[in-house]
């Protein structure tokens, strides 16, 4: 089985309890979950206190509702689709793909879709790798946002990454 | 020329004062050579006003079930010491420039056109601190720059191996081992006048499929760069957007 082959299909399987917008078929790419990364360079110590993934983790726990149970590797099942109005738009804290392509995993564009599609509400701060389909830049006050599904996002850097996230309503 | 930052435990004075003749207690496996051959590059780097380097990389990641995968990338150098750089670092897909003119750091998405801004403190080696301890960003290869800065804190090795001459692409090296926390890797240096990296392996021991970044240098020490090449101007669709902020 080829890596392509078997990423498909741990998506497919995955994506078997929720509802995948026709887009995420396509888009596997990127889809399997890394554990490890070589290092670039040899000048940091190898602990890094400020290591993004845990910032990003712990902002994610600390916008957690509760929902999210998932250690898996089977991000499709992060919880986060499908349970109502305690959404929680997940930002994937794996060893990350999204590191290393600007793609992003579709993981996260299906979770966001999901999430949109089924809640009136997402959790102030929570983030996501990319944008719902169909969601519209919304500037306002000289500042970027996108708004969709009654959600308004703005766009940000975490280290390197480009990640939106779900804002108050500006003005 | 000063060994604190590569300074291992036990190398002791004799080192340090330069003759390394014999090799200390405590550290067995610390060929002085090594050490010295990387303080011989590190000062040479140090004389450079300016550099611009490329460097054609692999970086391993592992799959959950241990596989490995390869990721191409492409990162160009353009350095004025000691306080400007554009750094380009291209990955697969995914492309970021990185500007920093002494006053400001700016990150930059060509592909969305999203960029963000932050004051920037007065050094290369001081921005860099501050993009990995506040915004967490570790630059490919930062070691360009720590290396080129005398007096930076390096971590220390546990081991230094020289195994002598190798060529890379044409250019006559020396290639050289070295162990430090849980990282090995390998340098190739220049043979000559100009002692500078033309490779670089940097192997992760924490995984036991041992993902490895390779990366080849291409070397410009008298690049013909101006003042006005470090200073990052958005085009008229590029928007900035925050970088989110560790400390805050």
């Amino acid at each position: 089985m080829t890596l392509r082959h078997a990423r498909l299909a741990a998506l497919l399987a995955a994506a078997a309890t929720v509802a995948l917008p026709p887009t995420l078929a396509e888009a596997a790419r990127g889809a399997g979950r890394v554990r490890a990364s070589a290092p670039t360079n040899v000048s940091r110590p190898a602990a890094r206190p400020n290591n993004i993934s845990g910032r990003t983790q712990n902002t994610a726990v600390a916008n957690r509702s509760g929902a999210r149970a998932n250690n898996s590797g089977n991000r499709i099942n992060n919880g986060d689709v499908n349970i109502g109005n305690r959404t929680n738009i997940n930002i994937d804290n794996d060893h990350r793909w999204h590191d290393w392509d600007d793609d992003y995993h579709p993981v996260a564009r299906g979770v966001a879709f999901g999430a949109a599609a089924a809640v009136t509400s997402a959790v102030v701060g929570s983030m996501i790798y990319s944008l719902p389909p169909a969601c519209a830049p919304r500037p306002y006050g000289g500042t970027s946002y996108y708004y969709c599904g009654n959600v308004w996002y703005a766009p940000q850097y975490q280290a390197d990454q480009v990640v939106y996230v779900v804002v108050n309503p500006p003005g | 020329m000063k060994l604190s930052r590569f300074a291992v435990a036990g190398l002791g004075l004799a080192l340090l004062a330069g003759s390394a003749a014999t090799q200390p207690k405590g550290a067995p496996d610390v060929d002085p050579e090594a050490i010295q051959a990387v303080q011989r590059m590190r000062a040479y780097l140090g004389t450079l006003t300016a550099f611009e380097v490329k460097a054609d990389s692999t970086i391993e990641v592992v799959l959950e079930d241990g596989q490995k995968v390869q990721l191409e990338g492409v990162t160009t150098y353009k350095v004025r010491r000691p306080n400007g750089f554009v750094i380009e670092a291209a990955i697969n897909n995914k492309v970021r420039q990185f500007f920093y003119d002494g006053r400001q750091f700016t990150i930059f998405a060509p592909k969305y056109g999203y960029y963000a801004q932050v004051p920037a403190p007065q050094t290369i080696a001081k921005t860099l601190d501050e993009a990995y301890d506040r915004y967490g960003i570790s630059l490919p290869l930062e070691d360009l720059f720590h290396w080129s800065e005398p007096g930076e804190k390096l971590v220390p090795v546990t081991s230094a191996i020289v195994l002598g001459d190798a060529v890379v692409g044409g250019v006559d090296t020396d290639q050289y081992l070295f162990r430090q926390d849980d990282r090995d890797w390998q340098i190739w240096i220049q043979k000559g006048d100009q002692p500078i990296p033309r490779k670089l392996v940097i192997v992760d021991r924490t995984d036991d499929a041992r993902p490895a970044y390779t990366a080849r240098l291409t070397w410009n020490v008298r690049p013909n760069l101006t003042a006005g090449a470090f200073t990052f101007r958005p085009s008229g669709d590029a928007k900035a957007i925050r970088l989110s902020d560790a400390s805050r």
